[in-house]
């Protein structure tokens, strides 16, 4: 989906007069007071919550019963989805004049009513800098992240800003054992090696696209990846990796930045 | 390099030749993990990011953004996520046994699969030529296709060290946060490496606990009292776990292990022994700690300041 910063498409009335409202100055977030506080500590406003929202079809793939195979179809519906739900919710943001978008929540959405249905939603808090200092993406984009307020108040300490949350997935069918197989392992202390071979095939698809994005947005490294295995209905032996993480990279005039050490505490509560 | 769906172009078309070399390379990795190595996929991409110019790559790390901070500090730099894994079937194993014993399908399989995947994590590190691994989460993964199996998945972060740091016999797994990492550092502790095992005991229920249960045609007991050939079975498991931790972090010229997490799980068996039902059991036990050596030189005393007491209004 083509980034458009204008582009309201698929927002209801009711969520132009939220935008319009939040543009005007009122605004929403789902931060919590002590988050509220780090952030606008660090420089930020908050301008309003921002959402992006798809429901997708996810189409078929026959996987053959013997081998261990990426389901290219089913890797591509996950990856479009969560791309169509974060561009859109990135649009949002752009359209509050935001820099960035912190606290992003992804999610899944599964309903009895749609078999092969998805929701995808993306929802975060827009911010914006008070002093005016730009915290774009290299690519013109508001920054996304998943970092909460705490976190993200600490990354500021540290010389790096975010620039965007970066995803690799994988849905992949592990192969059943052959007959030949089974029996030959029957009874014994054995590694089962393609099951280990299939699973480390997917976490490294996974990884090595959450790598390549982040190459793509130019960032110095990925803080937080969170890299988990889930199962969205397709049976026992298709499995979906996923791999979720905040690209990050130097802010400017940080060269010379001197992280300040760390005072321990012991916390009497 | 896989596409990047959606992103970039849509899958690419099956190609004839394509197919037999990923079969082939399939074959390849297969016969690597037989060996205990990493696949070929993990390889390779692990050579690369460890040839390439460190500044023009991105690093992935499962950090969180206060351990990152905490370890730019020290600067110890994240280069990439590493992983190891193994999935293991247990053979075959008694239905139960007269003699409190080990079952030694179960302790082996959960042993051999902990230790292929600390291996196979160790492998990821040297090749992505990294000097330890930081915030290492290791579970037990369960398959639904792979049942009456058991999988240890080991996930961190490798790191390259400052010289001071940086030990002598090549790269050093630990469980540690980072915070913990940098904690042990400052404190002037060097953590060696992970010691871990498993044991599972089976302890049939001997006629005096039989009774105290309550089966079979005597009835209940209505006393309290302790049931000795129970106790001593977990005792058995625990000890041999511990004794085999010691042994390790001995061979790892350790002083000591930290953070030792102990993980018991009971389970009954109902047997019928001589006409009395009775509820036998299995009892197993995870140890998992780091190991550490004293090392004076890393110390860093304005880092090890006293903490300061802290009351949370939250």
């Amino acid at each position: 989906m083509a980034y458009d910063p204008s582009s309201t498409e698929g927002v209801p009335e009711a969520g132009r007069a939220r935008l319009q409202q939040n543009r005007a100055g009122l605004f929403t977030s789902d931060l919590s007071v002590n988050e509220f506080l780090l952030v606008r500590q660090a420089g930020f406003r908050p301008l309003g919550l921002v959402i992006g929202s798809s429901i997708y079809h996810i189409g078929f793939q026959q996987a053959s019963y013997r081998q261990n195979q990426e389901m290219t179809v089913l890797s591509q519906a996950m990856y479009h989805a969560r791309e169509l739900a974060m561009t859109r919710m990135e649009e949002e943001a752009d359209q509050l004049g935001a820099d960035g978008v912190v606290g992003v929540r992804l999610d899944i959405g599964r309903y009895e009513w749609g078999e092969n249905l998805a929701e995808f939603i993306a929802v975060g808090t827009a911010v914006k800098h008070q002093g005016g200092e730009l915290h774009r993406a290299p690519s013109g984009r508001p920054f996304t992240s998943d970092l909460s307020g705490q976190e993200f108040w600490t990354l500021l300490q540290t010389g790096h800003r975010p620039v965007g949350m970066v995803m690799g997935s994988c849905v992949y069918h592990v192969a059943h054992q052959s007959m030949r197989q089974s029996l030959r392992n029957v009874g014994q202390n054995v590694e089962l090696a393609n099951y280990t071979q299939a699973l480390y095939d997917a976490r490294e698809l996974a990884m090595e696209r959450m790598q390549a994005e982040a190459l793509e947005a130019k960032a110095e490294g990925i803080v937080g990846v969170d890299l988990h295995e889930r199962s969205h209905g397709w049976g026992s032996h298709v499995i979906e990796f996923f791999a979720i993480g905040t690209a990050i990279i130097p802010a400017e005039g940080s060269e010379d930045h001197v992280i300040p050490a760390p005072q321990p505490v012991l916390d009497l509560s | 390099m896989s596409p990047l769906f959606g992103r970039l172009r849509g899958a690419p078309p099956p190609d004839p030749a394509q197919a037999q070399a990923q079969a082939q390379r399939d074959q390849d990795s297969l016969e690597r993990l037989a060996q205990g190595h990493v696949p070929l996929n993990a390889a390779e991409r692990l050579a690369t990011l460890a040839a390439a110019d460190a500044s023009t790559l991105a690093f992935a790390s499962d950090l969180s953004v206060q351990e990152f901070s905490l370890l730019h500090r020290l600067g110890i730099v994240p280069v990439t996520l590493v992983m190891g894994s193994s999935i293991y079937q247990v053979g075959w194993q008694g239905t139960y046994y007269m003699e409190p014993t080990e079952i030694h399908s179960l302790s082996h399989a959960y042993n051999e699969s902990r230790r292929l995947a600390l291996n196979r994590l160790l492998e990821e590190t040297t090749l992505v030529g990294a000097d330890a691994v930081v915030g290492v989460r290791i579970e037990q993964g369960r398959h639904d296709f792979a049942s009456g199996s058991v999988e240890f998945v080991a996930i961190g972060t490798a790191v390259r060290l400052p010289p001071a740091l940086r030990g002598s016999d090549g790269p050093v797994l630990t469980d540690l946060e980072g915070q913990e990492f940098w904690q042990l550092c400052t404190a002037g502790i060097r953590p060696v490496g992970i010691a871990a095992h498993t044991s599972v005991h089976y302890v049939p229920a001997s006629w005096q606990t039989a009774r105290a249960m309550g089966g079979g045609m005597f009835g209940g007991s209505w006393n309290n009292q302790e049931l000795g050939d129970f106790t001593q079975g977990v005792y058995d498991a625990r000890e041999k776990a511990m004794t085999y931790v010691t042994q390790q972090a001995h061979a790892l010229g350790a002083d000591g292990v930290i953070g030792v997490k102990l993980d018991e799980h009971a389970s009954g068996r109902r047997v019928s022994r001589g006409g009395i039902e009775c509820d036998d059991l299995i009892v197993t036990f995870h140890v998992i700690g780091t190991a550490i050596r004293d090392d004076p030189s890393l110390a860093d005393a304005a880092a090890a300041a006293v903490p300061r007491t802290v009351l949370s209004l939250a």
